[in-house]
């Protein structure tokens, strides 16, 4: 018997998914990464306002095995629990997030511009280098959902 | 404790009888944990907590693929798995040996039977340079000689194998 037929004979011989478990793991990879992501913010979230995971269970209603599982960042999270995080935590889930930021950030604009117009008509004044609109230039911070917004020159 | 066979004849993991999945799986679990890999960041004080969780998660995917591949047989088995001391390399037939991809923070040890066979006794996360140096990898050394041990109670170890690896040795 040779050192490898003695080893294989210690071998189990019960199937093991092993190799399709890691196939699995690729093929969701897209999903997984999203949902890690998701659990890195909701993490980092909770250091900032220094919550506990019960605290963040209570606040969404839901059991502390269910914020387990999203911390994890294995879960396929539902529209329902990604809005949840969001509204609770402030934090960048889903598009609307953007979109909703964007959109008071257009109307802040507006309102300027507008205040500008009646300013400018009240005091009869055209200034010079006066433009009706301005560029904003805006960076992200992915991991705290932060905007910071300058003037573009 | 018993030994899962992962593909062919070629990858074996030992499953610990404490542990709910083998050692490949038991790994894979935690290291694509982020809750997980946060606490672990904090135990060991690491300063940048969430870069440390990013890196481990690419590492981990990065480990994944490469099973895949060589399962495939697409990279030859020698390119992963190195001897883990020089002193290993010396007429013992069953090598202590870490797998490892380069810049890859995380290691999976080894034992190995023959050229093209090895059995996985468990993995950590590179702490520090040394093994002893960091518990979890303190504690992964004292699995290797645990299995060693085992394999060799077993009587995997003999003539044979001893002819195989001064064949290797001069390859």
């Amino acid at each position: 018997m040779t050192n490898k037929e003695k080893f294989l004979a210690l071998v189990s011989k019960e199937k093991n998914n092993t190799l399709e478990k890691n196939k699995e793991r690729i093929k969701n990879r897209a999903m997984l990464s999203e949902s890690q992501q998701i659990a890195m913010k909701v993490l980092k979230k909770l250091d900032e306002l220094g919550w506990t995971q019960k605290n963040l269970a209570k606040a969404m209603e839901v059991s502390p095995q269910h914020v387990n599982k999203i911390v994890s960042g294995k879960e396929n999270l539902t529209i329902e629990t990604q809005i949840k995080l969001q509204n609770i935590l402030d934090i960048p889930v889903l598009a609307s997030y953007y979109e909703s930021r964007l959109k008071s950030i257009e109307e802040l604009i507006l309102t300027v511009e507008k205040k500008v117009e009646r300013i400018y008509a009240t005091t009869n004044l055209v200034p010079v280098n006066y433009q009706d609109s301005r560029k904003i230039k805006m960076e992200y911070d992915t991991l705290s959902g932060e905007y910071s917004y300058q003037l573009a020159v | 404790m018993k030994i899962d066979c992962i593909f062919a004849e070629n990858l074996f993991t030992f499953h610990y009888a404490k542990e709910k999945n083998n050692e490949y799986e038991r790994l894979m679990d935690i290291w694509t944990d982020v809750s997980y890999l946060h606490a672990y960041a904090k135990r060991n004080k690491v300063k940048n907590i969430y870069g440390f969780i990013d890196d481990i998660l690419k590492c981990a995917e990065k480990i994944q693929d490469f099973l895949d591949n060589i399962s495939q047989n697409k990279e030859p088995f020698g390119s992963y798995f190195e001897p883990l001391q020089q002193s290993e390399n010396d007429n013992k037939v069953l090598a202590l040996q870490k797998g490892k991809i380069r810049k890859n923070q995380l290691r999976l040890y080894a034992v190995k039977i023959d050229a093209n066979c090895f059995v996985i006794t468990g993995g950590a996360i590179k702490m520090s340079q040394k093994m002893e140096d960091h518990p979890d990898t303190a504690n992964e050394l004292e699995k290797l000689k645990k299995a060693r041990i085992y394999l060799n109670q077993n009587g995997v170890f003999d003539e044979d194998s001893f002819f195989e690896l001064l064949n290797e040795e001069y390859d």
